[in-house]
């Protein structure tokens, strides 16, 4: 493949939430401002990006029976990193994303890059995958978010949208909403897949 | 004995980890289609739960807050739980064969089950000794064990019926996911 | 052997990685969570917040704020309660010398979305102004027959706060005020 679709699977082909079905948990959880979406997208990103480098490069020294405690070492690292910056540079956003900071160390995404990509791939391709698959993961949250957020909000970014005179859908913001509205985005995308296959 | 009632119903249905606290949804999607595997995975999160929250609660309090290594938190905590799968796996093996058949294939994948990590971290954060954190951990891991038998349940009945291509299996759960997490909502209040 | 020296070597890398980003941050984040404690004060009260003394009492965190000849302005207090429908709310609390309430900022709460959020209101936190436990303010509900105006169908969360807001001003007086009432 070439290095623009190793990139650009990521986003929307090999969508991580949407399409390879993995991450659901933060996806859910902190999708509640479109601002959190994004912030979380980004963390979660950084810390891919870093881990599928670091995972790339050491991953043929690594004996293959310690393979997995040694990614999560590796993983768990950047992800403490990443925490501590939040709480240093950001505590509005810490305190928005909560536990789903520390929680990026079990996001399937990055261990499921790292296993599938990263260990078998050079430097390159790796941070391309990286980048794609993060960016892809930061698309769908913020999407998922604006849609929770201008609905059970009415807002989106903390700014009005209808001027405050449609009451919003709350049960958006709350976990029924949550899982309700990315259903739809998943069948929603399958749906555009079957039809685009259905023209060619 | 009030305080352990209103843990077990808080931690259960009240701030149920699936549909009130998002944990665990990876292994809820992929694992409930079927009444069987819902419950091997169900009792393996019991099981795993139950015996990781107590350990990495002693290990934050013996360790990581006397030496105030609090941003070690996350790295020991996984690296305890994966090793504690790791324990479980052969150790069940060995002890028991129809055991390990049921729940056996389940444990390494509770190792990246968010909902373990999460409620170990939560188990730290809450103010609990550690009795009522170990208690704290298998209220939460039975509240995730009854979510998915429920949505096994519903899923094994929705196979058979007809579904529009986009919905089927994935969204589809979602959307049942949904309905469950308005009732779930509904314990909210429970607790006064 | 070789499989156990790897991952030890990566942990031993892992954990001096770590000490280190800890020890960059520590000051950053300390100071994070008191832009943030700063901020929230500064949206309280109607002065400027300047040379704020941090005060810890027990279990319970006191924010003196002096004026410019340093005599005492204004005191923030950490209170909380436990009744609300979600359970805990925090709140932070500002009330003047002589104990009467500036304004109040709900720090956490898990209450109903839409509803509880009420509480931050500015129309509700209103009827609290200058209101102190000694001017004749009868600190309940109206449905319990005291003088506060509950948000319509969230009694519970009114309830709460007002618990809230008089533990506060009941740390105050014992703290500042000698015990008297």
């Amino acid at each position: 493949m070439s290095a623009l679709d190793e990139f650009s699977k990521g986003i929307i082909k090999e969508n991580p939430v949407l399409r390879l079905l993995l991450g659901f948990c933060p996806t859910l959880a902190v999708t509640t401002t479109a601002i959190n979406g994004i912030g979380m997208g980004v963390a979660t990103a950084f810390v891919l990006l870093c881990s599928n480098i670091v995972i790339s490069i050491i991953s043929k020294a690594i004996p293959d029976k310690v393979r997995i405690p040694c990614y999560i070492v590796v993983i768990a690292t950047f992800v403490t990193i990443v925490d501590l910056l939040i709480k240093a540079f950001s505590p509005e956003l810490n305190k928005a994303l909560g536990i789903f900071i520390p929680l990026i160390v079990v996001n399937c995404i990055i261990l499921g890059r790292a296993e599938a990509f990263a260990s078998k791939n050079n430097i390159f391709y790796s941070i391309l995958d990286a980048l794609g698959m993060g960016a892809g993961f930061t698309l769908a949250l913020f999407i998922l978010a604006s849609i929770r957020e201008i609905l059970g909000n009415g807002t989106i970014f903390g700014m009005s949208v209808f001027g405050g005179s449609i009451p919003p859908v709350l049960v958006f913001i709350m976990p029924p909403g949550a899982f309700l509205t990315l259903g739809l985005m998943i069948a929603g995308v399958v749906a555009i897949e079957k039809r685009m296959e259905a023209g060619r | 004995m009030k305080e352990i009632l209103i843990l077990l119903v808080s931690a259960t249905f009240v701030n149920n980890v699936i549909f009130a606290r998002f944990l665990g949804i990876c292994p809820y999607i992929g694992v409930s289609k079927n009444l069987k595997t819902a419950t091997g995975m169900g009792l393996g999160v019991i099981f795993v739960m139950t015996l990781a929250t107590p350990i990495t609660y002693a290990v934050d309090h013996a360790i990581l807050i006397p030496f105030n290594a609090g941003y070690m938190r996350t790295a020991m905590f996984i690296l305890i739980i994966a090793s504690l799968v790791q324990v479980v796996e052969l150790v069940v093996k060995k002890v028991s064969k129809p055991l390990y058949n049921a729940l056996g294939i389940y444990l390494p994948l509770i190792t990246t089950n968010c909902a373990i990590l999460g409620v170990a971290i939560l188990a730290t954060q809450g103010k609990y000794s550690f009795l009522m954190a170990t208690f704290f951990g298998f209220c939460s891991a039975l509240g995730f064990t009854i979510a998915i038998i429920i949505f096994a349940g519903i899923r094994g009945k929705l196979e058979e019926a007809n579904i529009p291509e986009p919905f089927k299996n994935v969204p589809i759960a979602f959307v049942t996911a949904a309905i469950l997490a308005m009732a779930f909502m509904g314990f909210s209040g429970l607790v006064k | 052997m070789k499989p156990v020296f790897v991952l030890t070597l990566i942990c031993v890398i892992a954990a001096a990685l770590l000490a280190g980003a800890n020890h960059i941050t520590k000051d950053p984040i300390i100071e994070a969570k008191n832009r943030l404690k700063m901020e929230a004060l500064g949206e309280i009260f109607p002065f400027e917040i300047k040379n704020v003394k941090i005060i810890k009492d027990g279990n319970t965190i006191y924010y003196e704020i002096p004026s410019a000849n340093n005599k005492l302005r204004g005191v923030g207090i950490e209170t909380f309660t436990d009744k609300g429908y979600g359970g805990r709310i925090d709140v932070l609390l500002g009330v003047s010398p002589a104990g009467e309430i500036y304004n109040y900022k709900v720090i956490f709460s898990k209450e109903t979305p839409g509803l509880g959020s009420k509480l931050s209101d500015p129309e509700f936190r209103r009827q609290f102004g200058g209101k102190s436990l000694t001017d004749g303010f009868k600190w309940k509900v109206k449905k319990d027959g005291g003088d506060v105006d509950e948000i319509t169908a969230a009694t519970i969360s009114s309830r709460a706060i007002v618990d809230a807001l008089t533990k506060g001003l009941n740390l105050f007086s014992e703290k500042y005020l000698k015990g008297h009432k």
